[in-house]
């Protein structure tokens, strides 16, 4: 899969969804500017907001988002059918072709103590997908033992690039690695949140390898059981784990011979240690390895690699590594 | 002589086909009634078994209910294509039911009310609007059937025999 500029990404995938109105401020945007864009926000009578790497800054030329042009905005996401839309609005995004997620809020209609659908959007957030290919290549022999995938959990705090690592893992895993002496292994995705995957119209938008099946939208528990019994996976995928069924769910796949890749939520491998279900997840030794993820080269910095089994650091990165976004092998 | 009689003939014959235009224009208006509330049924399957978005739908519908409605179709389909919002697109291509077919404003009536919310609400929502003007054609359909059936023959005769008396005022 080529790789893009984020720019072109923007114009052909992002900005045709756009309120006519906030489309040529945009695309008039120094090319500077839109390699950087992460995020667009727009809200109800307050000014677009552009969320880039390092700042935000409002949309020139434009005012504040009227209701109208936040209704045009809907109706091209939704491609004028918000009736087809459904599902999505109850969980509170919509994918685009090319992965890109908007998140929607505005008043909620609920019916027997759920989320029925959100009218009056007055909040958008359009968050653009790029897929890093290679995110993995320094993690992967990590996680690899005699040419067997050990079952991995990805941790760190939001925004590090736990996704973006867990796709590229995906797609290495899917496509076998023969440097490592790693055949290509049926993959099997639960994308409850549709991120991994990013599957708009049941096909992927990311490249997540040849031997990968994806089930977008379902709930890791009701998904794993079907991807068990439909598609005999050899490695199950899923994102944010962390609630107490999914380590049931979570063990009844391993009894099953399967192995995992998964992420969560945690500041560090400590902070894990201290969420009751996290931590019986980690006693339990579902994980084989545990992939801590930061920020202090720069986001998707792998921090540590830890044994499962011991919690004792496969890799750890020397805070001295000046330069080197994967820092060097621990000692032990 | 033969002048008059070519002269009635011809007077005859034109005040004939205007009867007979009338009748033929009440038929193609029945027809289209029909077709649209076809539409309207078509539609109704893909909101609510497929849950089609509207553009593939409207396409899908197009190739099947004849020439008008698959040129309604295409016309709204180009229309969100070039960004009109779907309200504006359907109001405009339901006029061309009245601008370049036998529809009068009021028939129409029954479409125009559902281009602000065609497409922007929820599956029930689409599902209980379509219906409701799908009824009002059902409606319109019948009373015009009836209107048809009453007024077929007068006008037939009236375009032929207007014509006759024409004819002998004019000879």
């Amino acid at each position: 899969m080529a790789s893009r500029s984020r720019a072109t990404i923007l114009e052909a995938e992002v900005i045709p969804y756009l309120a006519l109105s906030l489309q040529e401020p945009l695309r008039s945007l120094p090319n500077v500017i839109k390699e950087t864009v992460l995020e667009i926000r727009l809200r109800l009578d307050r000014a677009t907001r552009l969320v880039c790497a390092d700042k935000d800054l409002i949309l020139p030329g434009t005012g504040l988002l009227s209701r109208k042009e936040m209704e045009q905005t809907v109706q091209f996401i939704t491609r004028s059918s918000v009736y087809a839309c459904e599902e999505e609005l109850r969980q509170g995004f919509i994918t685009l072709p090319g992965g890109h997620r908007v998140g929607l809020v505005g008043q909620v209609v609920m019916e027997q103590g759920q989320i029925r659908t959100i009218k009056y959007i007055s909040s958008l957030n359009i968050r653009l997908a790029k897929q890093v290919i290679g995110a993995a290549d320094f993690v992967l022999p990590y996680l690899v033992q005699k040419g067997g995938f050990i079952s991995t959990l990805i941790v760190s705090p939001p925004g590090c690039g736990k996704t973006t690592l867990l796709r590229d893992l995906i797609r290495q895993l899917s496509n076998g690695s023969p440097g490592l002496k790693l055949k290509g292994h049926k993959i099997g995705i639960v994308d409850e949140r549709s991120e991994i995957a990013a599957c708009f119209h049941g096909l992927p938008q990311n490249d997540i390898g040849p031997r990968t099946d994806v089930l977008a939208g379902a709930s890791k528990v009701e998904g794993i059981m079907l991807l068990l019994r439909s598609m005999s996976p050899e490695i199950i995928a899923t994102d944010e784990v962390g609630s107490a069924g999914d380590i049931t769910i979570l063990e009844e796949a391993l009894v099953s011979g399967v192995r995992l890749v998964a992420t969560s939520h945690g500041e560090c491998i400590d902070d894990l240690l201290m969420r009751p279900v996290l931590r019986e997840l980690i006693e339990r030794r579902l994980f084989g390895r545990l992939v801590y993820l930061g920020l202090s080269q720069g986001v998707g910095t792998v921090e540590a690699v830890y044994n499962g089994c011991d919690l004792q650091p496969v890799f750890l990165r020397r805070p001295s590594m000046e330069g080197s976004k994967h820092g060097d092998e621990a000692d032990g | 002589m033969v002048m008059k009689l070519m002269g009635s003939v011809m007077v005859v014959f034109a005040s004939s086909s205007v009867g007979f235009a009338i009748v033929r224009s009440m038929r193609e208006r029945i027809i289209l009634l029909v077709r649209l509330q076809g539409l309207l049924q078509f539609l109704v399957t893909e909101i609510d078994f497929a849950v089609t978005f509207f553009p593939e739908a409207l396409t899908k519908i197009g190739r099947s209910l004849g020439s008008e409605i698959e040129a309604f179709c295409e016309g709204v389909v180009d229309m969100l294509g070039a960004g009109a919002p779907l309200a504006t697109a359907w109001e405009r291509a339901s006029f061309s039911f009245v601008n370049d077919g036998p529809l009068y404003v009021h028939d129409i009536q029954p479409l125009l009310s559902l281009a602000p919310v065609i497409g922007l609400t929820n599956r029930q929502d689409q599902l209980r609007h379509i219906k409701l003007a799908q009824e009002y054609l059902r409606q319109k359909q019948h009373y015009i059937e009836q209107e048809f059936n009453k007024n077929q023959k007068l006008w037939q005769y009236l375009g032929v025999l207007g014509g006759v008396v024409a004819a002998l005022v004019l000879i």
